[in-house]
């Protein structure tokens, strides 16, 4: 089988990558917008490939029986990405697809969350693309398609749930939350994600089967942050008041995002900025939803980490990248 | 919240209180399909008219505070206003201790130990660590370098939790439950047995608006509080004309405190000792202090109760102690509540000349004082875990103690019903606490010890009058906030009113969860007992109990 991953320089995409180019069974090729030296020291093939772009997605696909789809960007790159990519795929006769969705698509909701509950109505813009997205891939003719929806993904390189979560954590800008981090942080590790992309490549299952990919008991938002803080020694955690989290959210995000912004304008990096901590990211520690990973683990056979062990490579990442940096 | 439809309300179980306990129980139901119904008995913070309904009569106003007091009829019940001081029970309050009458559990210490983990949680007081070694990485500070003493434990420790109020903090997911119907301002004044058996049938609930209803329910849990929980059984005559669960004349008995205060002038002169008396924090941010713990083999041969002793600051009514912000927090006194100003300041009056010698000291120290101010709004005004009290270092290393003792158990302190009635026209309670001679005892043994510690040592003096003993923890009288024992646990009917399982001797259906259960009070503070026993009741009513099939269980697709 030979594998295109697209999206290959993402952080995802690039574990895949270099995954996929250990096993004997598999050729792999990094499909991405601009080569990367560090594919090309390994010896990986990569095509550059525009995502939205109908042609350069079809010459791309040449000699392509299996596609991982990670491409991330705008909501509207993600969607144009999709419908440009199923076409191709049908028309170069490949066989399979496997495509990146998000528990984004489940939006507010609370409960369990099976892998075939419905979308939820409350679901933001980010949300909404990727139901289409999914949508589109399930309506694809001629091609085989898995869905996977990876919920919050964190260990050694995941920037939003590790590094920035460590960095709040550092400033005591999160911390023990009270009231307001009860709800359920559903984790799972970046190792489990790969792993399950590529189990979905050749597992026997129906067309269109979405796999939703969490920790089966995750622990609150709270029990998280606290276990992270003591992971990374940030210490002592602190107890945020209530008064504190309103700044935040109500004042110092409107001014973090928009300094975000003015700094990507005038090139200087956006890590300049503290992250912002938006009413969106907030509502999240307090949102009691949690995924049915079943699904995953029977038919994919995913063998998922331990939650502390997870923890504990993630810290491991995080120390010595912010002490480099 | 809902409110309340028809005159008749069904439910599988029916607890009547919302403060630590009854929170601690609702909490273990969610999203079990059990059917259960909170009763808050007042409104979602202080409210005067409800508050009211606890006025009361007290047999001698100079040993116990009016019945207003360090208690709050509110959702989340006095963790509105507690201190978060916690410390589990020790291995002996459970011991059959002959040498103190009374002093018997149906149960042993290893019946509850399992639940203190998942109370600390609750009550957000970190791990159930209480060695000062563990508590902290590296180990806790020494409260006196090099004391080593023979009688007392040095590493025993308290921890502190936010203090959590338990409405603000589970009241949302209280609320979020399908399962859970928290009602605020109904107010339980009668228990009914069914009119034939043993089964109670369901409660009376008024409210302030004159609405009168009722709860029915399989199974029902009092949690009001060790005082109301006396009152509501004995005000419960409709069918059993001595109250309920009272066939025996044990309701109300053995009413418990805490024996409490400062004695005793503590002076280390060894040179260059340091002397910690303040907190610690754990990883967590959890607040440590370290406390002397009488030991238990001491216990046993001195044929005494349990006791603790912390470090304190001098006494704040006298200037002597020549520290500005002790000066400036005595003279605060007006602005600081009742409950917690009574033992900081001390009853005595103030006379010109005393604020002018208080006034003097702050005008010695401006710059301590303010800093101290300053850091005070900053980590407790402001803090959401608030450093959880005052803490100066005395000059020349001279200290008092501040002591907290069992008071044993006692069948003559009683909570009854008395002659006033509140809004309902229910009868009001009456406290008559009492102590006996043990309890001084008690504390002049454990305190003649800790001299010989001292002594032995040779690097600090523990001086105090004997004879003022009785006078220094009798003071403020019995310990505040703290109920215990009035509905307390027994092997028997005639040995206590609840069962092991904490169920109302002679009902098949009515337990009790909260400190009214204990029959001996422990050196600890309560509430972290008492929420480890409601996580206990919680899981044997679940066992009995079916989910019904009214009730959606959320998310379950
Ligand atoms: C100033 C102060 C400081 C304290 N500090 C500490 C400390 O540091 N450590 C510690 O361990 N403990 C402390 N305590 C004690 C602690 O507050 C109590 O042990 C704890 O609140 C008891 O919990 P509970 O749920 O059993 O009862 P409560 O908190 O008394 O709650 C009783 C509930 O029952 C409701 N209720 C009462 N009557 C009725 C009725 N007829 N119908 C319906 N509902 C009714 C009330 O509204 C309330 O919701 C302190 C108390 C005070 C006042």
């Amino acid at each position: 089988m030979k594998v295109l991953v697209l999206g290959a320089s993402g952080f995802v995409g690039k574990r895949l990558v270099q995954e996929l180019a250990a096993r004997k069974d598999v050729s792999v090729v990094a499909g991405l917008r601009r080569e990367q030296a560090e594919f090309r020291t390994l010896g990986i093939e990569q095509r550059v490939i525009e995502a939205t772009d109908a042609q350069s997605v079809e010459a791309g696909l040449g000699g392509i029986t299996h596609v991982i789809n990670c491409v991330m960007g705008s909501n509207d790159v993600m969607v144009s990405g999709t419908k440009v990519l199923c076409a191709a795929m049908s028309s170069a006769g490949c066989k399979r697809l496997v495509h990146f969705s998000s528990t984004a698509v489940f939006g507010g909701s609370e409960g369990l969350v099976g892998d075939n509950a419905p979308f939820a109505a409350n679901v933001d813009a980010y949300g909404r693309a990727k139901i289409e997205c999914e949508n589109l891939v399930r309506a694809a003719s001629g091609i085989e398609s898995v869905i996977l929806r990876p919920a919050l993904i964190h260990g050694p390189g995941a920037e939003q749930w590790t590094a920035r979560i460590g960095r709040l954590l550092r400033w005591h800008r999160l911390g023990d939350l009270g009231a307001a981090g009860d709800g359920l942080c559903n984790l799972i590790l970046v190792d489990d994600v790969v792993q399950a992309a590529v189990r979905a490549l050749d597992v026997e299952t129906v067309s269109g089967r979405a796999f939703n990919l969490a920790e089966p008991n995750p622990p609150t938002w709270n029990r998280y942050l606290m276990d992270f803080a003591r992971e990374i020694g940030s210490l002592p955690v602190h107890r945020l008041p209530g008064w504190q989290m309103k700044i935040e959210t109500k004042l110092l995000a409107i001014a973090l995002k928009l300094a975000q912004i003015i700094a990507g304008k005038i090139g200087l990096g956006r890590w300049l900025v503290p992250d912002p901590i938006t009413p969106s990211f907030a509502r999240l520690f307090a949102q009691e939803i949690r995924f049915d990973p079943s699904g995953a683990d029977q038919v994919l056979g995913l063998k998922r980490t331990p939650y502390r062990e997870g923890l504990a490579q993630a810290a491991i990442w995080f120390r010595a990248s912010s002490s480099r940096g | 919240m809902s409110g309340l439809g028809g005159s008749r309300l069904n439910s599988q179980l029916c607890i009547v209180g919302a403060g630590p306990a009854g929170i601690a129980l609702a909490l273990q139901f969610i999203n079990t399909g059990i059917d259960v119904v909170l009763l808050a008995g007042g409104a979602l913070d202080h409210d005067e008219k409800s508050q009211a309904l606890y006025a009361g009569e007290v047999a001698d106003e100079a040993l116990h505070s009016p019945l207003t007091e360090y208690r709050h009829r509110q959702f989340g019940g006095s963790s509105a206003t507690w201190g978060g001081r916690c410390m589990p029970f020790d291995p002996i309050d459970f011991e059959n201790r002959d040498w103190i009458e009374g002093a018997r559990w149906p149960i042993a210490y290893d019946d509850i130990a399992p639940f203190y983990p998942e109370a600390q949680a609750l009550a957000e007081a970190g791990d159930c660590i209480y060695d000062a070694r563990q508590a902290v990485e590296g180990g806790m500070r020494p409260m006196i370098a090099g004391f080593e003493p023979e009688f007392f434990n040095p590493d025993a420790i308290e921890r502190f939790s936010c203090p959590t109020n338990f409405g603000r903090r589970y009241g949302e997911k209280l609320r979020r439950a399908p399962n859970i119907r928290v009602l605020l301002n109904a107010h339980a004044t009668q228990i009914m047995r069914a009119e034939h058996g043993n089964a109670i049938e369901h409660i009376v609930l008024r409210t302030l608006e004159g609405a009168e209803f009722q709860v029915h329910a399989d199974r029902f849990v009092l949690a009001t509080g060790g005082i109301e929980t006396a009152r509501l059984l004995l005000a419960s005559r409709a069918r059993d004309p001595q109250g309920i669960g009272n066939a025996q004349d044990q309701v109300g008995r053995n009413y418990l405190c805490h024996i409490a205060g400062t004695a005793g002038t503590l002076s280390v002169t060894a040179p260059a000792t340091p002397v910690f008396h303040g907190y610690d924090r754990a990883w967590d941010g959890v607040y440590c202090r370290r406390r002397l713990a009488l030991r238990p083999e001491v216990q046993r041969e001195k044929r005494i109760g349990n006791i603790v002793m912390r470090l304190h600051h001098p006494r704040l009514p006298d200037p002597a102690h020549g520290r500005g912000i002790l000066s400036a927090i005595y003279l605060a006194k007006p602005f600081i509540s009742y409950e917690y100003s009574k033992r900081l300041h001390g009853g005595d009056g103030l006379s010109a000349s005393l604020v002018l010698r208080h006034l003097a000291n702050i005008a010695c120290e401006p710059f301590a004082t303010a800093g101290f101010l300053l850091n005070w709004a900053r980590r407790r005004t402001l803090a959401a875990r608030k450093f959880p009290s005052l803490i100066v270092t005395p000059r020349n290393n001279v200290f008092s103690l501040d002591i907290h003792a069992e008071q044993v158990p006692n069948l003559q302190s009683r909570i009854m019903l008395g002659e006033g009635r509140d809004a309902f026209g229910m009868p009001q309670a009456r406290v008559d606490w009492r102590y006996r001679a043990l309890d001084m005892e008690t504390v002049r043994v454990a305190l003649g010890l800790l001299k010989d510690d001292f002594a032995r040592w040779g690097g600090g003096q523990l001086s105090y009058d004997e004879a003022e003993i009785p006078d220094a923890m009798l003071r403020d009288g019995a310990y505040g906030g703290h109920h215990i024992g009035t509905a307390r646990m027994g092997a028997s009917p005639e040995e206590g009113v609840v069962d092991s399982e904490a169920r109302v001797f002679g009902t098949t259906n009515l337990h009790v969860a909260g400190s009214a259960i204990f029959p001996t009070s422990s050196q600890a503070n309560p509430t972290l007992t008492i929420i480890a026993f409601a996580l206990r009741l919680a899981r044997h009513i679940k066992a009995d109990l079916q989910p019904s099939t009214k009730v959606s269980i959320k998310g379950a697709a």
